[in-house]
């Protein structure tokens, strides 16, 4: 023997499902959708019924619009394309659904999703249309809300790309433009940022005859708060003769000296300290290569150690002393020296993964 | 580092602009051509005579 679920529906024999035209009536004017019903049959299509749902949704009574064709409720802002569409689909008696710009009786407009079918008789003809509105001004204005925001936030986005290409462009122009002509020595560099904004940056300035200043940095995090904090220390570190910290003017001769790389670690440590407002630090390589001398003193806070390459394979880490720049106030630096033979290379190598 | 060195070291006896490609090529092995997390760079210079 079968179980039946409890649930299971139950076909029942009687009269319990008879639907009578009363109740139909009763339906069709009860329902919150505005429902109407036009003659197809004579010129104009008048509507010869509306339910109560469509005199709560337009304001207009039943009496008021039987014998007028639904159009009655568009105006002069209802699209012309939707309009159009609606024709056409009564003139092949076709089924239609729309979203139309209707106006109520007070001249409020709303936006409406109107579906219209043809109703047909016995002999497939098509004796009537039946039209249900339903009132989607809230979706609508919701949706024209959003499009607006995705529109502004677009522009915005827009905005911040182009001002990161600007300010990506600025950034490139403080990388070097040329390498120094300097007799026995040769320069070169390479930079590739992983983002838009570089927190890295690097220079090779030369400071007077002799002597070239090198310098790699790379400040802690990505994105516009380290690269403006590297774009300042660019121009902290630059020759120019506002600017003290590679090179300082001597009290007696106010000739423009060479800084030395340790004193230039303290300095930016005092000058960029790590706090709160400004939870950044940066790594700091700098060197200053005496090409007469051959002498390179460099100073690595919390760099990764330059490699001395000689001419015959032998290669040496460059390592000294000091955290990174403005991570401890107070912090000493140290700085070393080595000596270029004929064929040694150099290479200060940040950000490489190993 | 050690992979680093190795790269540099193998660079031995190329003009310093080709030095730097190859160091390049060799880290772009590595990452498998991903790109990188951290910004990257070179500082190169030689004594010539």
């Amino acid at each position: 023997m079968s179980k039946k679920h409890k649930n299971a529906p139950i076909k029942r024999q009687d009269s319990s499902y008879d639907v009578t035209q009363d109740l139909k009536d009763r339906a069709l004017a009860a329902a919150a959708e505005g429902i109407t019903i036009s003659d197809a049959k004579i010129p104009n299509q008048p509507i010869i019924y509306v339910n109560q749902g469509f005199e709560r949704l337009t304001g207009y009574l039943a009496e008021e619009v039987i014998g007028l064709n639904c159009r009655f409720l568009q105006g002069d802002e209802t699209d012309a394309e939707t309009i159009q569409h609606i024709s056409e689909a009564l003139e092949r008696d076709q089924t239609c659904s729309v979203e139309i710009l209707n106006h109520r009786k007070d001249g409020t407009p709303f936006w409406n999703r109107l579906s219209i079918t043809p109703v047909k008789n016995e002999s497939g003809i098509t004796t009537h249309f039946i039209g249900i509105q339903s009132d989607i001004t809230k979706r609508k204005n919701t949706e024209e809300a959003l499009e607006k925001t995705n529109s502004r936030l677009e522009e915005a986005n827009q905005n911040m790309k182009n001002g990161l290409e600007a300010a990506a462009r600025i950034q490139q122009s403080l990388l070097p433009r040329s390498t120094p002509d300097v007799a026995g020595y040769n320069f070169n560099w390479f930079f590739k940022p992983c983002d838009e904004l570089a927190g890295d940056t690097l220079n090779i300035i030369p400071l007077n005859e002799k002597i070239v200043a090198l310098y790699s940095l790379d400040v802690s995090g990505h994105g516009v708060p380290s690269a403006l904090l590297s774009a300042t220390l660019s121009h902290w570190l630059s020759p120019k003769p506002d600017q003290d910290t590679i090179l300082e003017t001597e009290a007696e001769t106010t000739s423009r000296l060479p800084v030395q790389p340790e004193k230039i670690g303290k300095k930016l440590n005092r000058l960029f300290p790590m706090d709160l407002d400004h939870p950044q630090y940066f790594t700091l390589g700098y060197g200053l290569l005496d090409t007469a001398t051959d002498e390179l003193t460099y100073l690595s806070a919390g760099h990764p150690p330059a490699i001395q390459l000689g001419i015959n394979g032998d290669l040496r880490l460059l390592e000294t002393g000091g955290p990174p720049v403005g991570i401890l106030q107070g912090s000493s630096f140290k700085q070393c020296t080595t000596l270029m033979k004929p064929g040694d290379r150099i290479f200060i190598l940040h950000g490489w993964i190993d | 580092m050690d992979r680093l060195c190795k790269s540099v070291k193998e660079s031995a006896g190329l003009p310093l602009d080709d030095a730097i490609k190859e160091i390049i090529k060799a880290h772009d092995k590595w990452t498998e051509g991903n790109n990188p997390a951290d910004d990257i760079s070179i500082i190169a210079f030689e004594k010539t005579k």
